[in-house]
């Protein structure tokens, strides 16, 4: 019998409900048979709680970062010119330049964000916002390497079908100050959740502290009713 | 760490099966209940004791603990996918009772079954609940309950956790690169798949499946130094 180890991702996928019923079947069959399976399983997973729980508490970027783990000089040297070549990138990316911006950082769409040879661009991280309690972040995003769409789902406290939401963002300063980046409207939340989508552009995004509110278009007695939301983007582009 | 937990991440999870299964004079796995001196004396005779092996039964408890102590990853993650850690124990428990049962019936052979049985069951279990919760009419997420997520995990998880978290951490400190560390969060954490990893990193998909070979390999090792043990895994069942 082939072992499941032979597949390095057939562990996480299962565990990620990613396997077919066929799969699925298949692989628990090899829980009895192979303990090795079973230990592969536990590794696995452990490995999902980790770095859950390294995100959670703030950690991770850093660590894939590199920060403070100690490199051979020549490949610190390099990584550290890198990294300055990032932020000075991410600098020019962030400061508005004259004119009208080629890509908007948030859209209700996807279709909004085109790459240079007008593709659209595919959502490399998806981060659910909603309340958490004793949380410092509603969500932590981890910048992808390439330029993609992050697709953020906002819960409103009060879902409903019909009502509109405006999103608006805005970067937090230093001195816990907000600066307001962009607001889009007419957002409609999802008819199978109840959660509204937005979309933010991973190369218009700098890594800080954002706030995001969700605000209900005014009508009826809900009207005006807005959610706010802390977001930390880590990484550099 | 306190004692407690350190126990419960070091066990290794074969290790504590082959020591349950040993006869009762070989000493006892810690968590499992202690037996008043003459109960011991007559056990129910199990197909394992009718063969003419020696070993004290192993009893819905011991299975339960080995669960508890050894795979505490899997055990987290299904009271994730729960969102209730009640549900999760619940759920856990039936996989035990089910897998006990089989076993009283002579209907798992070794030992080193035990637990492929009860995980197959928990999965199974799972499964259901879930699709039973998809079925319900009323999909839409329930905010007050969603606000209690972050308070959801038990106290001593809490600590296992944290324990998770170091090594998790000593794992990827052991990846000199940054592609590889993020390699690993995108597909282990967001759950992305490789095709896409692939197509935006410029990875064929062996180069991918060696990344994670390393990752994983580095975390097997450090999971065998706390107790996971390979020799573990394949050591016969000592009833003899």
């Amino acid at each position: 019998m082939q072992s499941v180890i032979d597949d390095p991702t057939r562990a996480s996928r299962y565990l990620a409900d990613q396997l077919s019923e066929a799969e699925c079947a298949e692989y628990e069959a090899r829980f009895i048979e192979d303990p090795e399976a079973v230990a592969e399983l536990e590794a696995t997973a452990r490995l999902k709680i980790g770095l859950e729980r390294l995100r959670r508490n703030g950690e991770l970027s850093e660590l894939i970062a590199g920060t403070g783990v100690p490199h051979p000089n020549r490949t610190w040297v390099l990584a550290m010119a890198a990294s300055l070549a990032a932020i000075a990138i991410g600098i020019g990316l962030w400061f508005p330049r004259s004119g009208t911006p080629s890509s908007p950082v948030l859209a209700s769409a996807l279709t909004a964000f085109r790459d240079h040879n007008g593709h659209s661009l595919s959502v490399l991280a998806t981060a659910p916002l909603f309340r958490t309690r004793a949380e410092k972040y509603d969500a932590v995003i981890e910048l992808p390497q390439t330029r993609g769409a992050i697709k953020l789902r906002v819960l409103p406290s009060s879902p409903a079908e019909s009502a509109r939401y405006e999103a608006s963002l805005a970067r937090i300063r230093d001195d816990d100050s907000s600066e307001r980046i962009v607001a889009i409207g007419d957002l409609q939340p999802s008819a199978e959740d109840g959660f509204v989508d937005v979309y933010a552009d991973s190369a218009l995004l700098a890594p800080g502290r954002y706030r995001l509110i969700l605000t209900r278009a005014a009508a009826g007695a809900a009207g005006g009713e807005s959610d706010t939301f802390v977001i930390k983007v880590n990484g550099h582009h | 760490m306190d004692g407690e937990s350190a126990r419960r991440l070091d066990a290794g999870p074969l290790t504590a099966v082959n020591e349950l299964a040993r006869p009762a004079s070989a000493g006892m796995v810690s968590g499992r209940s202690s037996a008043p001196p003459g109960a011991s004396q007559s056990p129910p005779v199990s197909p394992h004791a009718a063969r003419g092996r020696s070993a004290a039964p192993l009893s819905q408890a011991d299975v339960g603990a080995l669960i508890e102590q050894n795979y505490v990853g899997l055990r987290l993650l299904v009271a994730r996918r729960c969102r209730d850690p009640q549900v999760a124990a619940d759920l856990l428990n039936d996989a035990v009772c089910t897998t006990w049962a089989k076993w009283q019936a002579g209907k798992i052979e070794r030992p080193e079954q035990i637990a492929g049985y009860v995980l197959q069951v928990t999965m199974n279990l799972l499964r259901n609940h879930r699709r039973a919760i998809a079925e319900r009419p009323e999909k839409r997420a329930d905010a007050a309950k969603l606000q209690d997520l972050a308070s959801d995990t038990e106290p001593s998880d809490e600590t296992i956790e944290r324990e998770i978290a170091i090594q998790v951490k000593n794992v990827i400190r052991g990846m000199s690169s940054q592609r590889d560390r993020a390699i690993l969060v995108r597909f282990y954490l967001d759950e992305e798949d490789k095709e896409t990893i692939c197509r935006d990193l410029g990875l064929s998909p062996l180069q991918f499946d060696k990344i994670l070979h390393r990752a994983r390999g580095r975390l097997r090792k450090l999971l065998e130094s706390g107790g996971l043990g390979r020799s573990d895994l394949l050591c016969l069942c000592p009833f003899l």
